[in-house]
């Protein structure tokens, strides 16, 4: 049987900032403070998305004179929809882990 | 730490970080340096700290991840490291003083049971022809390095494969057994013998398997022909 991969927590902290405005065009700073994520654990992660096809990113130009254009990012819609699986699964492990605790 | 010291040294560990990062993930770190420009003051040595972070993971990842196909120049080294101490076992007991395939023994025995009183001289004997097999794993090794750095040509023959590290094992295995007949050694001492003699070799033999398994076909190669 193959093995499925699910997404930790901080990835899922990650996707739920994301899909808040799935639409918007997302920067790094703004992700580390909507996750509390560092931006050491928030690359790597959003380089992850971008190889497995869930984030598209481009550069935007800044409004501001004389800042460098800034890398920008949100979902793919198969991005969004893999976030949605991720969201009930992660509901369903919840919910499982709470029914063991009430029994136990 | 004032302001503008802590923003120089943010600048300095950025740009160590996009020097850390491999060049095929250039424009993350590109997007983590600009990404550092709109950054109040006070947050930008954390960012930067933790672009050095990730650029340092992403260096390391691939290493995880195993790519064990070295460059060559290592593979010589490598080769030198796990196979050259088993090299000089194998010719001191082939060929120097009393060489299995250059000597005679019977001498050698002679002086073992006359003059060291060992009742068990032929045991020594035929270790001795033991160790001189077993040790075959020092040339046959290197000569498979130094081909790999070569040829591009790992070891493909799993029955040799397996043999050579069996016999890296015995040369550790009659080794602990002569010190518990003989009725001394420490364990500790051992570790060294054992190192040398067993998991270096071992290992550079089960790295060889690996390349062999994995290694991609070359041009004259039977893969490359379609059946």
């Amino acid at each position: 049987m193959a093995r499925v991969r699910r997404s930790s927590g901080q990835t899922l902290n990650l996707l739920r900032s994301l899909m808040e405005e799935p639409r918007k065009w997302h920067h790094g700073y703004e992700l580390t403070k909507a996750t509390g994520l560092l931006s050491g654990t928030l690359y790597p992660m959003l380089m992850r998305l971008s190889d497995r096809g869930f984030l598209e990113h481009k550069w935007l130009p800044s409004e501001e004179a004389g800042r460098p254009p800034r890398h920008v990012y949100r979902l793919t819609s198969q991005g969004a929809a893999h976030a949605r699986e991720e969201f009930v699964l992660a509901d369903e492990v919840g919910t499982s882990a709470a029914g063991t605790v009430s029994r136990a | 730490m004032s302001g503008r010291i802590a923003s120089r040294f943010a600048d300095v560990l950025l740009r160590l970080a996009n020097r850390v990062t491999p060049p095929e993930r250039g424009e993350w770190s590109r997007a983590m340096r600009a990404e550092s420009a709109y950054l109040p003051e006070s947050a930008r040595l954390r960012w930067a700290l933790g672009c050095l972070v990730a650029a340092i993971k992403l260096r390391f990842t691939p290493m995880q991840t195993g790519s064990l196909r070295i460059n060559p120049w290592i593979m010589v080294v490598e080769s030198l490291v796990c196979f050259a101490p088993m090299l000089l076992v194998w010719w001191q007991v082939s060929f120097r003083d009393p060489g299995v395939l250059t000597h005679d023994l019977a001498p050698f025995e002679r002086y073992l049971v006359d003059v060291l009183r060992m009742p068990d001289a032929r045991t020594v004997i035929w270790m001795l022809y033991g160790y001189a097999v077993c040790s075959l794993v020092g040339p046959v090794g290197l000569f498979l390095g130094l081909r790999y750095a070569l040829l591009r040509r790992g070891l493909r023959n799993r029955v040799l494969g397996y043999g050579l590290i069996a016999a890296a094992i015995a040369m550790s295995l009659s080794g602990a057994l002569n010190n518990f007949w003989v009725g001394k050694g420490d364990l500790w001492e051992r570790i060294p013998q054992v190192m040398m003699f067993t998991i270096l070799p071992a290992a550079g033999i089960v790295h060889l398997m690996f390349l062999g398994r994995s290694s991609p076909p070359v041009a004259g190669d039977a893969r490359l022909t379609p059946a």
